[in-house]
């Protein structure tokens, strides 16, 4: 097997799990696998008190920190649209805690970048690590946050409404996304879901920047 | 758009025109497209996908999503994806009009003289170019390759030809390529190479390494590979293929190399032609390599002492003041021993691919700033440093093979001045590889000798 990133081949000691399933095998070698650094701590939620976002979301975790490896691995999956670097982090997202008893709601692309990128790369990963989700949200604008500062970014217009059918129960539910840089989507998502009777809203982001 | 298109093959989305013009331009049958993936059979019965434009069939380079864009399940190629991705429901354009003739009236602004067997080869070579046959110029490290090229190159282009020089190697465009530039003139040369931009105007010349060709199709009267046997155009069948896609129906190949292997010999074929130079511009006959007993080295390097051939060597190279490089057949086993060296002189280096400052480490070694370098096979070519003297640290590993070994030989001896050099093999046992480039190696100075009266060895 060839590691997704750098292509030079890996070679595992075979196990007797691994006959039966493919849980467990990294995609990536070693080396390639060291460049990701897990972060530690979770982001600041008291950033968004006393603005009206304030509670939105109960609790964030976020897997790994932005580094020039995450940079590249983004650059190819996002950019470059390599939808098989989907699965690179299927290990890491089903044994998060947080996803632990909650409902996972990916959040949404506009569907205008939806077909430019032609997959939707969370809902891609969720799929990979085999986790089930609901898709209750819609993106109603098809701005680019990355582009925006920050104080932009937070005095922005509602970036989410519920898509239609969607029925948001008294549940709990997580929302996975890439990037927590501000915590603006996640902010604007969770109050979507809270004001429409969801019990509780955590966020689980790939990466903290 | 000609300019741009013509000989090219192209994503459609990358198209730096409009989505209109270009839309006119293929109802007017200008245009030509092709999807990116079509499934081919194989003689097997089964089929198998190909990407259009890296023509890679290998089933692990291609990968099937769920794609939002044709709502269907999608393939796209992996091989290729740094060039943008090429999907199943992605077109690629060509040009199919008329074609235009490079711009530009090609002089020769070299003024160089050749050597008799420099001259007769670059003959040979431009006899074969023009009668349309495949050619191979077989050229010693330090034959005075690029020099050879100069007289046929123009040729071709003051017959209002397209020409391309490929090289497997970035480094090798990178240094061809000003060189070209100062020896014709007025001619649009481009030089292509990973993060290069595509250069404007229509080219007469392209320097390129053999991953661009991927982007040509159809283009070239003539394509001239450069160090042919340089990893990884000896390795991937799709670089070959991508060279032949570059060349017009009636285009010719040449390939140049100081080690033809095999496949390259049948890639010549039975009618190509052949020229061989067997000595250097100098002369001198090229440094045949010692093969010395370090066994057990690894053993001894993880202990984390040197292997006491090895340090009596270095410890003559210092006292010496030689500039050396020893090779390594891994960057692992490489930075293991990079403190070990260090402590016998604090200045030694240690380079490989990644290395940030590889090339101001290759300038200090030259200017004597540092003493002498640790590296991998990544500076078995393009590398002159007068007086250099070479080690390779477990020559019996498959990475030295018979062309590894020539090439690292070559890099010693290569100024009149100094024209010998030691070149050493500490071995765990001596492999076949290793006693055919002795072998060859004494083969070409006996030939050398014979063509120019050469002392014996």
């Amino acid at each position: 097997m060839e590691c997704l990133l750098c292509d030079s081949p890996v070679s595992r000691p075979p196990t007797w799990k691994g006959l039966f399933t493919d849980r467990g095998k990294s995609r990536l070698c070693p080396r390639c696998e060291e460049g990701f650094v897990p972060a530690e701590g979770s982001p600041l939620l008291g950033d968004w008190d006393g603005t009206p976002y304030e509670g939105a979301l109960d609790a964030a975790v976020s897997l790994y920190v932005y580094n020039d490896a995450m940079k590249n691995y983004l650059r190819q999956y996002k950019f470059l649209k390599d939808a098989a670097l989907a699965g690179v982090f299927s290990d890491a997202i089903r044994q998060a805690p947080i996803l632990k008893r909650r409902k996972a709601v990916p959040v949404p692309m506009h569907p205008e970048r939806l077909s430019e990128r032609t997959f939707p790369q969370v809902e891609e990963m969720l799929a990979f690590a085999g986790i089930p989700f609901v898709p209750l949200l819609e993106k109603t604008t098809a701005r680019n946050l990355g582009k925006m500062g920050r104080e932009e970014r937070r005095a922005s217009e509602p970036l989410f409404c519920l898509a239609e059918n969607a029925e948001v129960r008294q549940a709990d539910y997580v929302l996975v996304d890439d990037l927590y840089t501000t915590g603006t989507t996640l902010h604007h998502a969770a109050h979507v879901l809270k004001n429409s009777g969801a019990r509780s809203v955590a966020a689980l982001t790939l990466i903290r920047a | 758009m000609q300019e741009f298109l013509q000989g090219r093959i192209w994503l459609r989305e990358l198209l730096p025109f409009g989505q209109e013009a270009v839309d006119g331009l293929i109802r007017d049958g200008l245009i030509g497209t092709v999807p990116g993936i079509t499934t081919v059979r194989k003689w097997h019965g089964g089929t198998a996908s190909r990407c259009n434009r890296c023509l890679s069939e290998d089933a692990r380079h291609f990968h099937a999503f769920n794609c939002r864009k044709c709502g269907k399940i999608c393939r796209y190629c992996r091989h290729c994806l740094n060039m943008g991705r090429v999907a199943q429901c992605d077109e690629l354009l060509y040009w199919s009009g008329p074609d235009l003739p490079p711009a530009g009236n090609a002089v020769l602004a070299w003024k160089g003289r050749l050597t008799p067997l420099q001259e007769r080869a670059a003959g040979e070579l431009e006899e074969s170019l023009l009668a349309r046959r495949t050619h191979l110029l077989h050229a010693v490290c330090g034959a005075g390759k690029t020099e050879i090229l100069f007289g046929p190159v123009h040729r071709l282009l003051s017959e209002g030809k397209r020409v391309c020089i490929a090289t497997p190697r970035t480094d090798v465009v990178l240094e061809l390529l000003p060189r070209f530039e100062k020896a014709i003139g007025e001619t649009v040369i481009h030089g292509l190479y990973g993060g290069s931009g595509h250069g404007d105007g229509l080219a007469g010349l392209v320097i390129a390494t053999t991953h661009q060709l991927f982007r040509f199709r159809e283009a070239f009267d003539a394509v001239i590979v450069d160090e042919a046997d340089a990893f990884p155009y000896s390795f991937d069948r799709t670089l070959r293929l991508a060279v032949r896609k570059a060349l017009k129906s009636d285009g010719v190949l040449a390939v140049v190399t100081a080690t033809p292997s095999p496949s390259i010999l049948s890639e010549i074929g039975r009618e190509g032609r052949r020229s061989v130079i067997p000595v250097r511009f100098h002369g001198h006959p090229l440094p045949v390599p010692r093969a010395a007993p370090l066994f057990g080295y690894r053993k001894k390097i993880s202990e984390g002492k040197i292997p006491e051939r090895l340090k009596t060597w270095t410890l003559e190279r210092l006292r010496k003041e030689e500039p050396f490089l020893i090779f390594f057949p891994s960057i692992p086993l490489m930075e293991q021993c990079l403190p070990l060296f260090s402590s016998l002189d604090a200045g030694i280096g240690a380079v490989h691919a990644s290395h940030p400052e590889r090339r101001s480490l290759v300038m200090a070694l030259r200017e004597g700033r540092v003493p002498g370098l640790l590296t991998t096979t990544i500076l078995e070519r393009g590398i002159t440093i007068p007086r250099l003297q070479i080690a390779v640290v477990g020559s019996e590993k498959t990475v030295f093979d018979r062309s590894a070994i020539i090439q690292i030989s070559g890099r010693a001896g290569r100024s009149p001045e100094h024209p010998d050099g030691e070149v050493i093999l500490f071995h765990h046992g001596i492999t076949p590889e290793m006693d055919a480039a002795v072998r060859e190696i004494r083969r070409l100075n006996l030939e050398g000798r014979k063509t120019f009266g050469m002392p014996a060895l």
